[in-house]
């Protein structure tokens, strides 16, 4: 068994990266503590996945 | 074959070396906007790969505690305002000197898990796994990341910080534990543990998997450890200066340790000239990280001495190349014994070879003028082993193998050190008597 060519689609990696744009937006200006938390702890989560997937964005100084 | 991350680790070469260039040049950016230390040592116009090889200067120990002295704890070295940071560690420093300091971010620490999930699912763990981490859980990084890494991948984690060996059999072995992060040394440590127990690991326990990470090892101690416990040994290694898992062991070549490439440009150079040296040639390992934001490095001297192999030598499809045998030692470990050269491995690899043996230590002293070899063994009973002429016989097969007779002598159960980190098991006290 291999799923060496289990690549996302262009369509999931537009859909993840537009995820991490809105989220990032959020992240700017997000009144309440506990959904702000809880978006910075996304936002790791998707730069790293992003970013294993060779999608250029911009990783530094982020969250 | 199963990959975490079938994209980066079946990458082509051209592609993935492209990739890097990619992230060095970002990476090189960031580290002169953001970092005074950085600022000072990097050229801001890098043009290639080779430019950069050339006229970025080693960076050795001395520098980055010379940049923490500067405004302590961390310094000049980091690229972020340490506000920023989610998650401190050090090193454990050595006597005068102070530790490395390092934070993470949270996007930083995320990279650092999935360094480690990378490793752990080319070693087959998968969610439906169990897994302890027998470990401090303390300032050292360590296995934190693993703890990390095994939930973030759905696994149970069983944390099993400040508890003694004795418990820790026990967790293994009452929820069927099947997956197991700690040093070879330790690892010694919990087999002996269990069989004062009386507990067969290999029969009771239901372990497949151990991640045995953090030091060199002999093929010895691997396969005690394998037998032992009736599971699979996995090497891996990791930095505190480097935040996360650099290479981790594959299950297609025993002792193929492949680098994780888009986190890291690993140059491998002559320890004396300098100069790289080629695949399959002996050198120290130099590494520049691409992923992390917070404390970057850029041609880090390691002292870890390394043997690259191209990762078409491993058949496991991944175009990462590897380390033959991870880390084979540090460079400051070998030691000229009456002109032969000797490694902690070399000795571990003789006396492990018996069964008879529970534990030992080595030390080097100049007794009348001439260095000798001092090895202290801790028998144990085993079926068929004779105890009696057991010194005799390990003096004998180290002449053989290492060119050098020892002395050895037996020392009473349970009185050489046992540690949970890093051991040392090999002492030069010649520089102790010589000086002044
Ligand atoms: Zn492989």
């Amino acid at each position: 068994m291999t799923n060496a060519h289990s690549f996302l689609s262009p369509e999931q990696e537009a859909r993840l990266l537009g995820a991490y744009t809105a989220l990032k937006e959020l992240s700017a200006d997000c009144p309440v503590p506990a959904v702000g938390a809880a978006v910075t702890m996304a936002l790791a989560e998707l730069r790293t996945a992003l970013d294993g997937q060779g999608v250029e964005f911009d990783y530094f100084s982020t969250v | 074959m199963e990959y975490w991350n079938p994209k980066a680790e079946t990458m082509p070469r051209h592609e993935l070396e492209a990739w890097q260039w990619r992230r060095l040049q970002r990476a090189l950016h960031h580290a002169r906007a953001r970092s005074p230390f950085w600022r000072e040592r990097l050229p801001g116009d890098i043009t290639s790969m080779e430019d950069y090889v050339r006229r970025v200067p080693l960076l050795h120990k001395a520098d980055l505690l010379a940049a923490e002295q500067q405004a302590p704890p961390y310094g000049t070295w980091p690229s972020i305002d340490p506000a920023r940071g989610i998650r401190h560690h050090q090193t454990s420093g050595t006597s005068g000197n102070p530790p490395i300091r390092t934070i993470d971010t949270a996007g930083d620490w995320t990279w650092s898990t999935d360094t480690f999930c990378t490793a752990l699912y080319a070693m087959g763990v998968r969610p439906h796994h169990k897994g302890m981490v027998a470990f401090g859980y303390g300032l050292f990084m360590g296995f934190w990341g693993m703890h990390y890494g095994l939930e973030r991948m759905g696994c149970t984690v069983v944390p099993a910080g400040g508890l003694d060996s004795r418990t820790r059999i026990k967790l293994l072995v009452d929820y069927g534990i099947e997956v197991v992060g700690l040093t070879p040394s330790y690892a010694m440590r919990l087999i002996e543990t269990a069989r004062e127990m009386g507990i067969d690991l290999a029969k009771e326990a239901n372990v497949k998997i151990i991640l045995a990470g953090a030091e060199p090892r002999s093929k010895f101690t691997t396969r005690t450890i394998e037998e032992a416990f009736g599971a699979r040994v996995f090497n891996a290694a990791g930095t505190t200066e480097f935040g996360g898992v650099f290479m981790f062991e594959c299950p297609s070549r025993r002792g193929a340790c492949h680098i994780i490439e888009p986190s890291t440009i690993e140059e491998v150079l002559h320890p004396e000239t300098g100069l790289p040296v080629g695949y399959g040639e002996e050198g120290v390992r130099v590494t520049t990280g691409l992923s992390r934001e917070g404390m970057q490095l850029f041609r880090h001297w390691t002292e870890d001495v390394v043997v690259k192999r191209p990762a078409a030598a491993c058949g496991c499809g991944r175009t990462w190349d590897f380390y033959d045998g991870g880390i084979i030692r540090r460079v400051d470990d070998m030691r000229k014994i009456r002109g032969v050269s000797v490694t902690p491995v070399m000795i571990e690899d003789v006396v492990r070879g018996f069964d008879e043996v529970s534990e030992f230590s080595t030390s080097i002293s100049s007794v009348r003028g001439l260095d000798t070899v001092f090895v202290r063994v801790e028998p144990r009973h085993v079926p068929g082993g004779d105890v009696t002429t057991l010194a005799r016989r390990i003096a004998e097969e180290f002449k053989r193998e290492i060119g050098i007779r020892p002395e050895v002598e037996l020392a009473p159960e349970g009185t050489l050190p046992r540690q949970e980190w890093k051991a040392a098991r090999l002492r030069d006290e010649r520089a102790l008597v010589s000086q002044p």
